[in-house]
């Protein structure tokens, strides 16, 4: 017979191990079921804006969170999480591999995953040539002509950091509006080897084996151009995967999941926490308030189903 | 015997990762497996022969069988015909 847990937390990143610091605490089984430890903070070195954090790396942190999260009996299985269930009182999560685990409760804190832009030929040169991680491949560009796509903090930190690495940088936005900090944009403007491309967008990617040039598009004009690239940087944000659990919750209209000031979504026992509900802000220090407070409602929930004493909403 | 090179970077983020994964699986079937630095003189051979431009890159006998961090299930598959140390 399966074993089922008291909470069973999807996702890796900040919001899910908070979440398991506290259902951990409370003495509920906990099992996290993640792609990653992390999420987008493996992407960070500059996590400059955790309260009580001064060492900047984002792997790192999230590594402390690992610690404390095992430290308080957290069990963590790798895998995609594809299908969730409530065939009776528990929830049961299928995952990509076929495996399945039950849970009296589920939070769902397995965040955003990088905006590709559904251009020709993008599938085939990801890897080959096409990158979401800078820090993992600029490396690999040394002395080359690369592109950045995007306009936020991502694009430019991606940017900042190939200035070191490329002969080339040839920064494309669909706009002439920047979202990055202009503490970062100017920095990145000044580099005597990067150049703008604006109202611009990229229609295809070509190459026999690997990424060999690309084709872009003037927003105004309609004009096309071809022209040959090592690599391509893709930092244009971030979309939420809500397909799966749809059945269950309900989303705004950009498909995160809506959630009340306790993480509650529309399906009693099922919670969400951090970057996939609809809160206003997406930083590490906010997931990790929603994953506790999503963490104390499940105690909570499972408290009053079975007739225990609850965690107290607010001071007396 | 299966032979597994997994390429890295030391500031990869993902590369933890994806090497954890295979020293799990290398606790449960008997195959070679080295952790090669991409910017290593013996990760750059690699580098250029198989046109590295990711990590983590994972190599199984002698082609690339991933890019990126492989999916658990599907890593295990791609070792799996080497004889199971334990049943």
């Amino acid at each position: 017979m399966k074993k089922i847990y008291d909470a069973l937390i999807v996702g890796g990143g900040a919001a899910a191990m908070t979440a398991a610091i506290f259902t951990g605490r409370k003495k509920l089984s906990t099992l996290l079921l993640t792609i990653d430890i992390g999420g987008q903070n493996l992407l960070t070195e500059q996590e400059e804006n955790y309260p009580g954090y001064l060492e900047k790396s984002g792997p790192n942190l999230m590594q402390n969170f690992k610690k404390q999260a095992e430290q308080f009996g957290a069990k963590i299985i790798f895998g995609k999480a594809s299908r969730i269930e409530k065939p009776d009182g528990n929830f049961k999560i299928t995952l990509s591999n076929g495996e399945e685990y039950v849970g009296k409760s589920v939070i769902l804190a397995y965040g955003k995953v990088p905006r590709t832009l559904g251009a020709i030929g993008e599938d085939k040169f990801i890897g080959r040539g096409i990158s979401t991680c800078a820090n993992c491949d600029a490396p690999f560009f040394k002395n080359k002509t690369v592109v950045v796509v995007g306009a936020g903090n991502s694009a430019f930190e991606a940017a900042e950091l190939l200035i070191k690495f490329a002969k080339k940088i040839y920064l494309i936005h669909r706009s002439e509006k920047f979202r990055a900090d202009p503490i970062t944009v100017d920095k990145v403007k000044k580099a005597k080897n990067v150049e703008l491309i604006l109202n611009t967008v990229v229609k295809e990617f070509k190459g026999k084996n690997k990424l060999e040039s690309i084709i872009i598009q003037n927003t105004n004009t309609n004009e096309t151009k071809e022209f040959k690239i090592d690599g391509v940087f893709l930092e244009i944000g971030y979309i939420v995967d809500t397909k799966w659990v749809e059945h269950l919750v309900k989303v705004n209209e950009i498909k995160e999941i809506v959630v009340n000031k306790l993480t509650e979504t529309s399906t009693p026992g099922l919670f969400a926490a951090g970057d996939v509900t609809d809160s206003a802000y997406k930083q590490t220090i906010t997931a990790a308030a929603e994953g506790a407070t999503a963490g104390l409602t499940a105690y909570n929930y499972l408290a009053k189903k079975e007739g225990k004493t609850a965690t107290r909403v607010d001071w007396d | 015997m299966i032979k597994v090179e997994l390429i890295y970077t030391k500031v990869c983020p993902h590369c933890p990762h994806a090497k954890e994964i295979f020293r799990e699986l290398r606790k449960k079937y008997k195959f070679d497996y080295k952790e090669i630095d991409a910017l290593s003189k013996e990760g750059q051979k690699l580098v250029q022969k198989f046109m590295i431009m990711s990590v983590p890159t994972i190599i199984i006998d002698g082609k690339v069988a991933f890019i990126g961090v492989p999916l658990k299930d599907k890593a295990e598959a791609a070792v799996k015909p080497a004889v199971a140390i334990k049943s």
